[in-house]
């Protein structure tokens, strides 16, 4: 286009990644830029944070992640769904041949024919078989805005129709969820830490930061880059900082001064070991213990050997982990030695993901509770959270329980059908039924501890096996694991109906019988809070509130995800029930009447503006979380009320578990170093979450694969990278560049190998979530050339009662030696 | 060559390599025909923000800066030399334009930079690199998109003297080139020796050790002291040097490394220190 004729118009819009000028040129969008603010927008809002003799104070800018300034790229992207489509070989009924998906062509139809066949077919399956042969799902995240958020219009219509729910496992805080909940409760937040002003906390009293597989500045989370300056300014106040991590992640290569890396899945192992040391030092707060924490004797108990013979000493870690006991004991002796903040993830960090993750994590609170955790400096600070913020102003997260629809509707349909499936095994389940499993998964709402050793299983008797799959955006064949097996799910005669409602042509969407095409986030109207989800209200340094104003029409026949369902809805006899009436900006309005926004701004004035950034109290007075406990030893969501290092509740549940014991402990990994697999695929991958783009969604963006970091182009194709010592490249014959096959006994998938010393020899690393590209389409067996290495990793769970994901695996690499991959 | 006003200051330790400015400036050119100062950047291979990974050291000891190379609007710029018909040219500001249309087959202008800083656009026939976004400065803007989008002020722009304490502080890249970059660079990675120092007996880490660093050639040495894990370093070395190392502590036998050669940054093996009988 030539941008330089026309008229220009601007508005502001809500992404992923936070909130955004857009520019549109007659009709197009024209340029995506981090919202401008100036220091009006602020100048109520600023916080300040005193230490180290200066002053900090959040700038006045929004730091967004590159992704999201892509988004021109995504919305006008050559993989956008323009019309409905047909599988040429499709025909509704449930008799013609499914053999094609995945590798068929697509004819277009109408908007009415497509209604007609989804309809249709979801009525012929229903009667054919019961309402519960119907499964919808998701992925894990979607396009931005509260009110079109799948958790919100999605899930309206298919409780409202009834169909097996996918209960989602918790998929960045399995070590948590499983795990920490044991500890120390906070099930409401996944087991994770509670973050209020840790920040200010850290910054003022604490003397190490101890970066426990922890790397903001790749992990994104809906902040973006927001947060980066504080690592700034940690730098600032000369904070010494440790980092754990078996991959020198982004954030550690920068601000590290020191480097620890335990091979991968061996991290309880080191946290055993310094527990050891605090235990033979004395070197640990006794008196805390003695009135904060039940079971401690038996904990000391594994520690010192006395349970299994082993003592647990900085020797026996270097024999396991690779890390020299002369470091380990360093290592703990200055955390002791300090006020010490433990920097984890809050509730996440790829340890928490890696086999048995859930005892690495239950380790990091012990670990702090054995140095007075609440104690000034002492906590559990995420690094990216917990920055000064006003408890008091409400905004709905994204997610539950307060999810648009339901916070606002007049009736909250309930699922008629009890039937559950769980996400990670859905295929597992589908294709071999009865499948059970311990735990129950998460579906927009909090669920009790007790909830996790609730047995499940698929299909619930007396209900149909599932004849129906409707996936609404995303994929999961680089999301989830062994996504072999997603593709066999698909080619399954069981799934008589494959609907695919999305934006673009994304990998799974191939699969589909039916595709029908969804707009973007720039597409229509919303609100929304910058990184607002269920429990973190406080990881960008303002509260920035947004109005979506709709940029552009939907492109070509696209329409929002609301408008599809209400469609469907119509046809099915429910559309009245599903919409209450309501157009999308109804459910904005009433969605804007119950947050805090209304206090300050009329809807009409929220709406022209498009953001509105909260004030931020003159009078603060900061609640530094777990302070409360510390001061009076109880409240806990615990059986005890105390941090429990003997968990009363799966000691009730699950005594005789050897793999999440009452006590945690380091167990060996069933696919790790001391694996007898390990003589075949000698090498450990890890996986974590990727850089530049978040879970497959953006993967398609042209400009986000000439990131050399982020794909390596090769020939003519961009290939994801696997990071590697040279000293496990030069044997193999690899150098940097090079196209290699990572390949075991379940998938093989292609890389560009990046050699570098950022990771432990023996240990490779390859982000999550690339794009599934098969060499020979619609065949599960098949080579990727996308790097979807998560087809490489098993979808067992992390341990026989905790049915979490994981995110390593053991593979080998060889050069491959066609030069593009054919 | 009349020197222009506009300066990018690059502070490399604020980079944390998330690529903003790379995406903001294909936000604002890919496609996008912004006459007369640049056509539509192609959709793949061209880095008008390039920004460079450079990493030092080995395991267990790297460290990893980012370098955002715009182009750097030369106060000597050879791509004006090497153009015909006044393809190129360096305005008042000091930002260096390639006519779109002036420049129409002229590739020695893509060979003419030594920061390789050009591209050439197959389907347009011409040379093309970053403007500086002189489009948008013209229209009233105050900074390019890459400092727009720079989430942690990594990327300073503005005039030479509002930024001369700065610049003082300052290098450009390769200045050997003798092109006078109008871009420069605090913080560019230099050379390290680092390594980690045990007893050799208990085989814990050993704090508070003196090592001294020599040039081969007399130079006042640099001294450090292990911490208390048995780290030490030295960074800001020059690269291609002659080193020794000497390291002792009472109650060790000292350990001296001589003919340290350092081509690039050096993570050195464990060094066991032997107590003294």
């Amino acid at each position: 286009m030539n941008p330089r004729e026309g008229e220009e118009r601007l508005y502001i819009m809500g992404d992923q990644g936070g909130p955004v000028l857009v520019h549109v040129k007659n009709g197009e969008l024209l340029r995506v830029r981090p919202l401008p603010l100036e220091e009006k927008d602020v100048r109520k809002s600023r916080w300040k944070i005193e230490a180290g003799g200066k002053t900090f104070q959040p700038p006045i800018r929004v730091g967004i992640p590159p992704f999201t300034l892509s988004s021109r790229r995504r919305v006008y992207s050559p993989l956008r769904l323009k019309y409905p489509m047909k599988r040429v070989g499709f025909e509704p009924g449930g008799k013609c041949s499914i053999e094609n998906r995945g590798r068929e062509e697509f004819a277009r139809i109408s908007w009415d024919e497509a209604i007609e066949m989804v309809a249709g077919e979801i009525r012929r399956i229903r009667e054919d078989y019961g309402p519960a042969a119907v499964l919808a799902f998701r992925n894990f995240h979607h396009s931005w805005g509260n009110v079109n958020y799948h958790y919100s219009i999605m899930r309206r219509f298919f409780d409202l129709l009834g169909t097996t729910d996918e209960m989602a496992n918790p998929c960045s805080w399995e070590g948590w969820f499983w795990g920490a909940v044991h500890t120390w409760g906070f099930q409401g937040q996944f087991g994770a830490g509670p973050q209020e002003d840790l920040m200010e906390d850290t910054f003022k009293n604490s003397e190490l930061i101890v970066w426990w597989s922890n790397d903001p500045e790749s992990t994104w989370n809906n902040g973006g880059m927001d947060t980066a300056i504080w690592r700034l300014w940690l730098r600032e106040i000369k904070m010494k900082q440790v980092f754990i991590d078996p991959f020198c992640n982004f954030t550690a290569s920068r601000y590290a001064d020191k480097w620890i890396a335990p091979r991968i899945g061996t991290d309880s192992a080191l946290a055993a070991a310094i527990a050891h040391v605090w235990l033979i030092e004395g070197t640990y707060d006794k008196d805390y213990i003695a009135t904060h924490s039940y079971g401690f004797d038996k904990w000391q108990d594994y520690i010192l050997g006395y349970e299994d013979g082993i003592p647990k000493t900085a020797e026996w870690a270097e024999r396991i982990t690779g890390v020299k006991a002369g470091v380990i004991k360093a290592l703990a002796r200055e955390w002791a030695s300090k006020r010490t903040s433990l920097a984890i993830k809050a509730g996440e960090g790829g340890a928490n993901r890696a086999i048995y993750g859930h005892e690495w994590a239950r380790m990091m609170v012990l670990l702090q509770a054995m140095q007075g955790l609440g104690k000034p400096g002492v906590n559990l600070w995420d690094g990216s959270r917990g920055c000064p913020t006003d408890k008091e102003f409400y905004f709905p997260h994204y997610a539950w329980p307060d999810v648009a629809t339901s916070l606002v509707a007049e009736k909250i349909p309930k699922n008629p059908v009890t039937q559950k499936i769980y996400k990670p095994i859905v295929p597992d389940s589908i294709l071999n039924p009865p499948v059970e499993w311990i735990g129950a998964g998460l579906k927009g709402r909090v669920i009790g501890p007790d909830a996790q050793f609730q047995k499940n299983t698929y299909p619930e008797p007396g209900q149909p096996e599932i004849r129906m799959i409707y996936r609404h955006g995303g994929g999961h064949l680089s999301v989830l694991n062994d996504g072999n097996k997603w593709v066999r799910l698909y080619k399954s005669p069981k799934i008589e109906f494959l609907v695919v409602q999305t934006p673009w042509m994304e990998p799974e969407a191939k699969f589909a019988d039916i595709l029908l095409p969804a707009c973007t986030n720039f597409e229509r109207e919303d609100i929304s809070q910058w990184a607002r989800n269920q429990y973190t209200k406080d990881q960008t340094n303002y509260k920035i509130c947004i109005f979506h104003q709709k940029c552009i029409e939907p492109l070509y026949e696209s329409k929002t995800d609301y408008e599809i369902y209400s469609l469907l809805a119509e046809k099915l006899g429910f559309r009245e029930e599903y919409t209450e009436g309501n157009s999308i900006e109804d459910w904005v309005r009433k969605v804007f009447a119950r947050t805090s926004i209304k206090d300050h701004l009329s809807y009409e004035e929220f709406k022209k503006k498009g953001f509105f950034i909260a004030p931020f109290p003159k009078h603060y007075k900061p609640m530094f979380a777990l302070r409360s406990f510390y001061e009076t030893g109880k409240g806990l969501e615990t059986p005890s009320g105390k941090i429990e290092f003997f968990s009363q509740r799966l000691h009730a549940n699950l005594p005789e578990d050897q793999e999440r014991p009452p006590v945690p402990h380091y167990v060996p990994a069933w696919e790790g170093h001391t694996s007898p697999l390990a003589q075949k695929y000698p090498l450990q991958l890890m996986s974590p979450h990727v850089r530049y783009s978040y879970h497959s969604q953006y993967e398609f963006v042209q400009w986000l694969r000439e990131i050399p970091l982020h794909r390596m182009k090769r020939e003519e194709y961009y290939y994801w990278p696997v990071r590697i010592h040279p000293v496990d490249a030069g044997p193999r014959g690899i150098k940097n560049g090079d196209i290699v096959k990572l390949f075991n006994d379940r998938a093989q998938v292609l890389c560009a190998a990046l050699i570098t010393q950022r990771i432990r020899p023996g240990n490779v690393h390859a982000y999550h979530a690339a794009w599934y590209d098969p060499l020979d389409p619609g065949e599960p067996a098949s080579l990727d050339r996308g790097g979807d290495v998560n087809l490489l990793i098993s979808n067992r769970f992390t341990s026989a009662n905790a049915p979490g994901m994981v995110n390593q695996c053991l593979v080998e690499i060889e050069k491959w030696e066609d030069g593009n991959g054919k | 060559m009349e020197m222009g006003s506009k300066v990018f200051i690059i502070d490399v330790t604020k980079c944390t390599g998330c690529f903003n400015c790379f995406i903001a400036c294909k936000d604002e050119f890919a496609d996008h025909h912004w006459p007369p100062y640049s056509g539509p950047q192609p959709e793949t291979g061209h880095h008008w923000m390039k920004v460079d990974e450079v990493e030092r050291g080995q395991f267990p000891r790297v460290k990893l800066s980012f370098i955002p190379q715009p182009c750097q609007h030369c106060g000597v710029p050879r791509c004006v030399k090497a153009s015909r018909n006044g393809a190129v040219c360096k305005r008042k500001d000091g930002l260096v334009i390639i006519d779109p249309e002036r420049s129409k087959g002229q590739r020695k202008i893509v060979e003419a930079c030594p920061y390789s800083r050009i591209y050439w656009n197959d389907e347009l026939n011409i040379p093309q690199k970053c403007t500086g976004c002189a489009h948008l400065l013209d229209d009233g803007w105050e900074v390019p998109r890459c400092v727009e989008a720079c989430p942690t002020e990594a990327i300073l722009f503005g005039d030479r003297k509002n930024l001369s304490k700065l610049i003082k502080k300052a290098e450009q890249l390769h200045p050997e080139y003798g092109t006078d970059p109008s871009v420069y660079y605090i913080g560019l990675p230099k050379v390290f020796i680092a390594g980690s120092v045990y007893c050799g007996v208990s085989q814990e880490c050993l704090e508070n050790v003196r090592v001294t660093l020599t040039r081969r050639i007399n130079r006042n040495p640099r001294t450090t002291k292990t911490n208390n894990y048995g780290d030490f370093e030295f960074d800001g070395l020059e690269a291609n040097k002659n080193y020794s190392i000497k390291i002792e502590t009472k109650g060790y036998y000292p350990v001296s490394l001589n003919d340290i050669q350092l081509i690039k940054s050096i993570s050195m093996d464990n060094i066991y220190l032997q107590k003294r009988i």
